[in-house]
């Protein structure tokens, strides 16, 4: 597909999903006309969520408060890195204000709809990155990841995204969220272009040619990864195992208190970062996130720093079940994207916030910063459901070793 | 648990002025923060699990 043919897919179907918040037209069609054909991504056309620099446009974090901000100066790296490689900037895309949410119900540029049915949310909050690949729009974007902003849309939107181990990426130019827990990554159609896209962007090892799970100790996550998922997305994730072979189940320990540790952390850090702004022109965020801005802003340090000790601690003892696993798999999401302005749910039964609750089962994951690709499993109630593919830290390798044996089952 | 008076002191130290948002939404969120705050002061810690290398004489 041409850069102008993806051009004209995007304003003749967009409107109807709301994933982009602008089409960078001209830039792409100059860029396209320098190409090397010979890039591992050549004339792939991609689009980031806008909480990343791109210059000579202000950086919106899908706020109204950022609208007046300078414009950047420079894109941010990730996005050199991908253009090095051959990919094309066609656009900027939605999401949960200051990526606070899970839903991309944004108030200030509307919601983002789910490709598979326009009714429900696109999850969040890189929402516009997960339903602008999964309508076909573009076959990769990318998007931040603090408690589960890559995976949950992904799972939401049936498309392969990766939350790489913290730290992995280059997070310059990325407007944070949070700090200690922010990560930068792709979302894709296919395997091959989110292992294409991620080597483009690190510097270890590449995984795109990677294969093969034998040697791989691999365990499925029960416990509170199964009593917060639906039987029918557990039912999935087994289906999937049991493809694999994977026979062994694990139990991650004092997954709840991780993730606790991580709503404390995001709250605390968060509303700090927003304080100054907070005071001086409350009247401009957007009410879905505001008052989870204000009382985050106001946590006492000693629940903030308890927060952080307790998640060294967790770390310590997943750290011990990587003695004896290589990969666990779980689900991403309790069940499929609920309804726009949906706020409960049901989660075997019980009645649950829907917009946080979306969260559960990446939140204690992303607490600790292990790396994870999230793979289209099948569907509920006919949206998509994603797996989680979780690893050791800095072994992305073995998350897609694993992935790739999913795609050929 | 946390009640609108702590809510409004800890407003004054951090220069809010909570007029402009919706009280008893903020108390509430801030109220559930302070829930899992205690599941986090019930773990038994290491010295490990300080944030800086433990310090020796």
């Amino acid at each position: 597909m041409s850069v102008a043919d993806a051009i004209a897919a995007i304003r003749a179907r967009d409107p109807a999903i709301n994933a982009f918040t602008a089409i960078t037209a001209d830039r792409a069609l100059a860029r396209e006309r320098s190409l090397d054909p010979a890039l591992p991504l050549a004339g792939v056309p991609f689009a980031v969520k806008n909480l990343f620099d791109v210059e000579g446009m202000p950086t919106l974090a899908g706020s109204k408060i950022n609208r007046d901000l300078p414009a950047a100066r420079a894109d941010a790296p990730v996005i050199r890195r991908l253009e090095q490689a051959g990919a094309i900037l066609v656009g900027t895309l939605n999401m949960d204000e200051y990526a606070y949410g899970f839903s991309t119900e944004n108030t200030h540029y509307g919601p983002t709809r789910n490709p598979g049915n326009p009714q429900h949310v696109a999850g969040g909050s890189s929402g516009g990155s997960a339903a602008a690949v999964a309508a076909g729009l573009v076959p990769l974007a990318l998007g931040t990841d603090t408690n589960g902003s890559i995976r949950v849309p992904a799972s939401f939107c049936g498309v392969w995204g990766l939350k790489p181990t913290f730290g992995r990426l280059d997070r310059t130019g990325v407007f944070p969220f949070a700090n200690s827990l922010d990560h930068v990554g792709p979302l894709a159609a296919t395997l091959d272009v989110l292992a294409s896209a991620y080597d483009a962007m690190q510097d270890g090892e590449p995984v795109r040619t990677v294969r093969g799970i034998d040697g791989l100790r691999i365990a499925r996550a029960v416990g509170y990864f199964e009593e917060n998922a639906e039987p029918e997305v557990c039912a999935l994730v087994g289906a999937a195992a049991e493809k694999l072979g994977v026979r062994r189940t694990i139990e991650i320990p004092e997954a709840a208190r991780a993730r606790g540790a991580a709503f404390i952390i995001t709250a605390s850090e968060g509303g700090q970062l927003h304080l100054p702004n907070l005071r001086k022109r409350p009247q401009d965020f957007d009410p879905m996130i505001v008052d989870r801005l204000v009382a985050g802003a106001l946590v006492p340090a000693a629940w903030y720093l308890q927060a952080q000790r307790v998640r060294r601690w967790f770390y310590r003892k997943v750290m011990a079940l990587f003695e004896h696993v290589d990969v666990i798999l779980a689900p991403a999401t309790p069940r499929p994207a609920q309804r726009i302005g949906q706020e409960m749910f049901s989660i075997r039964g019980r009645e649950m916030p829907a917009r946080p609750s979306a969260g559960l089962l990446t939140q204690p994951i992303s607490c600790i910063g292990l790396p994870v690709v999230c793979a289209p499993v099948g569907k509920m109630d006919g949206l998509p459901v994603g797996m989680q593919i979780i690893a050791a830290p800095w072994r992305e390798d073995h998350c897609f070793r694993v992935a790739r044996a999913i795609e050929s089952s | 648990m946390i009640g609108e008076e702590d809510l409004q002191r800890l407003a004054v130290l951090n220069g809010l002025e909570l007029g402009a948002f919706g009280l008893p939404a903020i108390l509430a969120n801030l109220q559930r923060i302070e829930q899992v705050a205690h599941l986090m002061s019930a773990v038994e810690l290491r010295p490990e699990d300080e944030l800086a290398p433990e310090w020796r004489p």
